[in-house]
């Protein structure tokens, strides 16, 4: 009894299909295999990713401190070189830090001076210190770590300037108050100064040449190491709002930011923000490794 | 619990405790049938949509994955080869003419030390911390008195005719304009409008108030003054109108030692 061959092997289950082979038909089955294989999607998916960070690594810049007036020039085989050694490098380093502070002296408004290699903040007006503190600690970028000394020395040449800044401190408290229309009002209104409690002092600075200067007040006692931690939101904000500005086209890998973060005591982190100005700038001594 | 309980208790300590195990066995027994249903009903509906849910986990793990690369590992990657690159002790004095003196470095540190350390004013000069609501005053560049002060408060004030004040100290280098003993306060438009108070003509009587700013006043310029209060209670906070408030002896120290053109650092 026949019972006919295609119900038992139908033509999509492998059974020989004689229609001529077209794309579409390719790309149809190919479709259904991978549709069916999550794994493989995935996979593929995450190759293309790899794939694509690779080449945007290869393509990245590599910053080399040229702006801001620091100098790279290459040495010619003609010129003397000298070994900058850890003595030589701490007595540079000073000189340049000095310099730029001088530089800045220069100016009207307030500076800041921060000697990672001494651990001190300084702020300065015409070259006088008006407020020194000692950082709690500090963490610098991996760039910064392991970068030759040539290069730490151009990149400090130059005071640094503040481009922008976030914070979860307001720069100025300001207090909007009605008048009062006449004494009786105002007597009601009189009474012991009601000063708002200071919210947990972070804040993020970027400066050109593509130093970020990270501020965060030592964890008090009323908020535990899980709320601190919870803080970093704003900073991971901060990081997320660029990156996705850079995704935008012309699309361009993220920047490479070098970053430095500092612990401060919540009064000093507090008199570092509010006393500087919008286009502050920095000197910087970093310390050799 | 009844007579025969408490006898049965006397007679067999435990026995009392029997019913109270069993009401709780079976208040435990409820909880874990509920719990279990519960639990059944959850599974059901992850079989339910576990098509769904295995896309958004694996959409959510490609985002996680990207965030991390994006974040971590490419800024990560970028700076440790840029170090290799940037790798290399040797600099060539010659291209640093004018920028890095190589010859006698250590001699060329003292040198620009001093020059800093020669900015800083050998006459008294006053520093006034607005954050922290605090004073120093140094003589002959040391440190000779410090405390705390009252400086601007930052309100606001609105009046009713649309002008606004702000109460804020000004910073920057300020110099002493003039000293005075006993000072009269000259009230200005604003101290009417806060008290709720029509504004009276200029230099009316009620313009005028005495011993109100302390025994002495030092001039910044621009109507803001170093003064005495009445309210020392206050002191450390910032509850001015742009004004620097100390206290008496602070007050007859900073008189005493700044002069006519001393400076002032306010921050």
């Amino acid at each position: 009894m026949n019972t006919g061959s295609k119900d038992i092997f139908p033509k999509e289950s492998g059974g020989q299909d004689h229609s001529p082979p077209t794309i579409a038909g390719f790309i149809d089955r190919l479709g259904k295999t991978v549709a069916g294989d999550r794994f493989l999607l995935t996979a593929l998916a995450l190759a293309i990713v790899l794939l694509f960070v690779i080449a945007l690594i290869r393509e990245a810049p590599v910053h080399s401190g040229e702006e801001g007036g620091a100098v790279s020039p290459e040495p010619t085989d003609q010129e003397t070189r000298v070994e900058v050694n850890d003595s030589l490098y701490t007595l540079l380093a000073e000189q340049v830090f000095l310099q730029g502070r001088l530089r800045t002296a220069a100016g009207d408004s307030v500076s800041v001076s921060i000697d990672l290699a001494d651990s001190m903040l300084i702020l300065e007006l015409k070259g006088v210190t008006i407020h020194e503190c000692r950082l709690t600690s500090f963490r610098m970028s991996p760039l910064l770590k392991r970068a030759g000394k040539r290069f730490l020395l151009e990149y400090t040449m130059n005071p640094f300037r503040l481009e922008y800044s976030k914070s979860t401190l307001p720069r100025q408290p300001i207090m909007l108050k009605k008048a009062p229309r006449d004494t009786v009002e105002a007597m009601q209104t009189q009474s012991i100064p009601q000063l708002a409690a200071d919210p947990y002092i972070h804040y993020i600075m970027f400066f050109d040449r593509f130093l970020v200067l990270e501020v965060r007040e030592l964890l008090p006692d009323t908020l535990t190491r899980k709320q601190g931690r919870s803080l970093s939101i704003f900073k991971t904000g901060c990081f997320a709002g660029q990156t996705l500005y850079s995704l935008l086209p012309p699309f361009q890998p993220p920047q490479q930011r070098i970053w430095i973060t500092l612990r401060l005591p919540a009064a000093d982190a507090k008199v570092l923000f509010r006393a500087i100005p919008v286009q502050a700038r920095m000197n910087l001594r970093l310390p050799s490794h | 619990m009844n007579r025969k309980m408490i006898i049965e208790y006397y007679h067999n300590g435990y026995s009392i405790l029997v019913p109270f195990f069993r009401k709780a066995g079976q208040a435990f027994n409820r909880f874990i049938i509920r719990m279990g249903g519960a639990i059944s009903r959850y599974f059901h509906l992850i079989r339910r949509y576990s098509a769904h849910l295995r896309s958004a986990g694996i959409a959510a793990g490609i985002t996680a994955g990207i965030c991390f690369l994006w974040f971590f590992v490419i800024p990560h990657v970028m700076q440790w080869s840029a170090a290799n690159v940037l790798a290399g002790d040797e600099m060539a004095p010659s291209a640093y003419k004018g920028k890095i003196g190589f010859m006698d470095p250590e001699k060329e540190s003292d040198r620009l030390r001093k020059k800093l350390a020669g900015m800083t004013p050998n006459e008294a000069y006053l520093v006034v911390n607005t954050s922290a609501n605090t004073f120093r005053l140094y003589k002959r560049r040391k440190l000779i008195r410090e405390g705390v002060c009252s400086t601007g408060s930052y309100i606001l004030l609105e009046a009713h005719d649309e002008r606004k004040w702000i109460f804020s100290t000004p910073t920057g280098i300020r110099r002493i304009r003039g000293k005075t003993q006993s000072p009269v306060w000259r009230k200005p438009d604003w101290a009417f409008v806060e008290e709720g108070l029509p504004v009276p003509p200029p230099g009316a009587p009620d313009r005028f108030e005495y011993g109100v700013l302390g025994d002495y006043a030092l001039s910044l310029g621009d109507g803001y003054l170093i003064h005495g209060t009445l309210y020392k209670r206050f002191l450390g906070l910032p509850v001015t109108h742009g004004c620097i408030r100390m206290g008496d002896e602070d007050l007859e120290a900073v008189y005493k030692n700044l002069q006519v053109g001393s400076r002032v650092f306010i921050y």
